[in-house]
């Protein structure tokens, strides 16, 4: 466990921004996953493994989408938000998350209180009452909301997001996006109780999905999934250290600060083609590595 | 995990001058040695500090928060604890001048009033231990018991009162604990709350909640910035400048405590400091955060 109020530690794994197109200087990693798992918790096993994926059309682009939005730190708005937490924060891969503990909404690990007032004033209820976080890929989950009733999920998420967590309401195409992935999650299309190696290329499809979004010509903002790819490539940046990984590292700060410029679709694309050349050379290195993942974090 | 205050380490970037404050310890070699001494974590120190108090040891206590005084120069909780740490070696001219300064920083801090008060009999000033009182009946007559703070005022009240009519000499040995046996955990739990009391727009019981969980954690960046944040919520201006001037000063990239500090200027109308303060930001979240994105939109609504 690692306990926010020992600043101490926390500040020694923070590190030094320069300001500059280099990005932070990182002295030893420091994964925004293992802010909220239990003391019990494995950290090497909780950033090296995950739930199984469980969907029923894993390739469409909607979908795909979904997901790299589920995993966006920024869709949700309050004190969430500013934890950087997302919904794949409490749902793994679309899962459940037994090792989830946040102070004041957990409960035993894997619990949240999703009407507590530190979120948002909407739910609150005043009463400290954390429930298991569900697994939406399994018949519990997928029973929260009719998932075939038209909008209803959509509705329903819509309320999850400006209800539970203060957040802003989000375009038609985010919400759709997002029911997307959750209605394809599905326990039927897995072996539920594996898991699944977590992989930089987990990532990539994530950044590719968003790129060929921003690359179609949609009109309407766009910033929901520009930030969600954004964040795509922190969370690859804190496998690719700046101290082993300079260039790579480099190339993922000025391909994030990039997304909210203009530029032709062809460009980021071939600007991803060439990222995962670097990814995959870089891999055995890296922190997706369990092996080098645990001595970093020894 | 992180508890509570996981929120506010999030809240520090990925980056940042080290929060620690002092001089670099010398070992980097990159600074001058005029600049070079020891690295002190308030927090941490402050901690050590409140561990040093349950002990009743109090010298060591004391040099703990003067430690922390260094950095978090106008926090009203280490001066009441320094206070603490002289009334436990019975120095009380000494206890007096931290308490003094305690209540300058923070006159809710009732607590520090009550033993400002005790410490001023101690030495022979019962005109200033009787200014004291005043002080504290006003505070009592104004809540009427509405105050999140009642019941410390009343106790403030009480233990000056006490002093002034012992029943029989009282050792110092017997006063302890100076502090009370509260463990870490009260304080994010108390920090948990207050966020939760600011959701719901109660900031007076909020910051009662921030004042409680800084006693506990000690001059904590997210604590302070809950302070600010509250007390800009309610129109008190100054003092949120105040307390996010302190939490920067501890953590200069806190992310949140940058936020609102834009969002200030902003309210002043002061864009030029606004967008630097994204621009801060900006350079802290080179994969974005929610901070950068609130602040963003602050400014492109006072621009409409």
């Amino acid at each position: 466990m690692r306990l926010t109020i020992t600043i101490a530690a926390a500040f020694a794994a923070v590190v030094a921004c320069q300001g500059t197109d280099s990005g932070p200087v990182q002295t030893q990693p420091d994964f925004k996953a293992l802010d909220w798992i239990s003391d019990d918790a494995d950290p090497v096993a909780h950033l090296t493994s995950q739930p199984a994926t469980c969907l029923t059309a894993p390739q469409d682009p909607s979908v795909q989408r979904g997901e790299l939005l589920f995993n966006s730190p920024l869709l949700l708005g309050g004190q969430a938000a500013k934890a950087g937490l997302s919904c794949a924060s409490c749902h793994r891969n679309g899962r459940g998350n037994t090792e989830f503990v946040f102070s004041g909404i957990s409960g035993a690990p894997g619990t949240a209180d999703v009407t507590s007032g530190l979120f948002s004033k909407v739910r609150a209820d005043r009463v400290f009452n954390p429930v298991p976080i569900p697994d939406l890929a399994a018949p519990e989950g997928r029973l929260l909301v009719d998932r075939d009733a038209e909008g209803a999920l959509e509705a329903f998420l819509s309320a999850q997001i400006t209800e539970e967590f203060s957040g802003a309401a989000p375009e038609g195409p985010v919400i759709q996006d997002l029911a997307a992935y959750i209605r394809a999650l599905d326990a039927a299309m897995c072996d539920a109780h594996s898991d699944k190696a977590q992989s930089w290329q987990d990532e990539t499809m994530r950044l590719r999905a968003g790129a060929a979004y921003l690359g179609s010509g949609r009109d309407g903002d766009l910033s929901a999934y520009q930030l969600a790819m954004r964040a795509a490539l922190g969370r690859l940046y804190e496998r690719y250290p700046k101290s082993e990984f300079g260039d790579l590292s480099q190339a993922l700060v000025l391909l994030g600060r990039a997304l909210g410029q203009p530029g032709e679709p062809a460009e980021l694309a071939a600007r991803i083609d060439a990222l995962e050349q670097e990814l995959r050379r870089g891999e055995h290195r890296s922190l997706y590595d369990a092996e080098q993942l645990s001595s970093a974090l020894r | 995990m992180k508890r509570a205050l996981l929120i506010a380490v999030a809240t520090l970037a990925l980056s940042g001058a080290p929060a620690l404050a002092g001089g670099g310890g010398g070992s980097s070699g990159s600074s001058a040695p005029s600049s070079s001494g020891p690295s002190y974590d308030p927090v941490e120190e402050y901690q050590k500090g409140v561990e040093h108090l349950k002990a009743g040891e109090y010298s060591k206590a004391e040099r703990a928060f003067k430690r922390v005084t260094k950095v978090a120069k106008k926090d009203a909780n280490t001066r009441y604890m320094l206070g603490l740490a002289h009334y436990g070696q019975e120095e009380y001219k000494a206890a007096a001048k931290s308490l003094e300064r305690a209540v300058k920083y923070d006159a809710a801090l009732y607590q520090a009033h009550g033993k400002l008060g005790v410490s001023y009999l101690k030495i022979d000033k019962a005109e200033k231990a009787d200014a004291v009182l005043a002080t504290l009946r006003s505070a009592e007559a104004t809540c009427a018991g509405a105050c999140p703070e009642t019941a410390k005022i009343a106790a403030a009240i009480a233990e000056i009162e006490a002093a002034k009519a012992p029943a029989e000499p009282i050792e110092t040995s017997s006063v302890a604990p100076l502090v009370q046996q509260v463990s870490l955990e009260t304080g994010d739990v108390l920090y948990s709350e207050a966020l939760r009391l600011i959701n719901l727009e109660q900031y007076d019981a909020a910051i009662a909640e921030l004042r409680d969980a800084g006693a506990v954690l000690g001059p904590h960046p997210d604590v302070l910035t809950y302070i600010g944040f509250a007390n800009r919520k309610k129109g008190e201006k100054e003092t949120a400048f105040a307390y996010y001037s302190a939490a920067l000063a501890i953590a200069p990239d806190h992310l949140s405590a940058n936020e609102y500090l834009g969002e200030y200027y902003v309210e002043l109308g002061d864009m030029d400091r606004a967008q630097a303060q994204l621009d801060k930001l900006n350079a802290l979240c080179p994969f974005g955060c929610a901070q950068t994105e609130e602040l963003a939109k602050w400014i492109a609504e006072a621009d409409v």
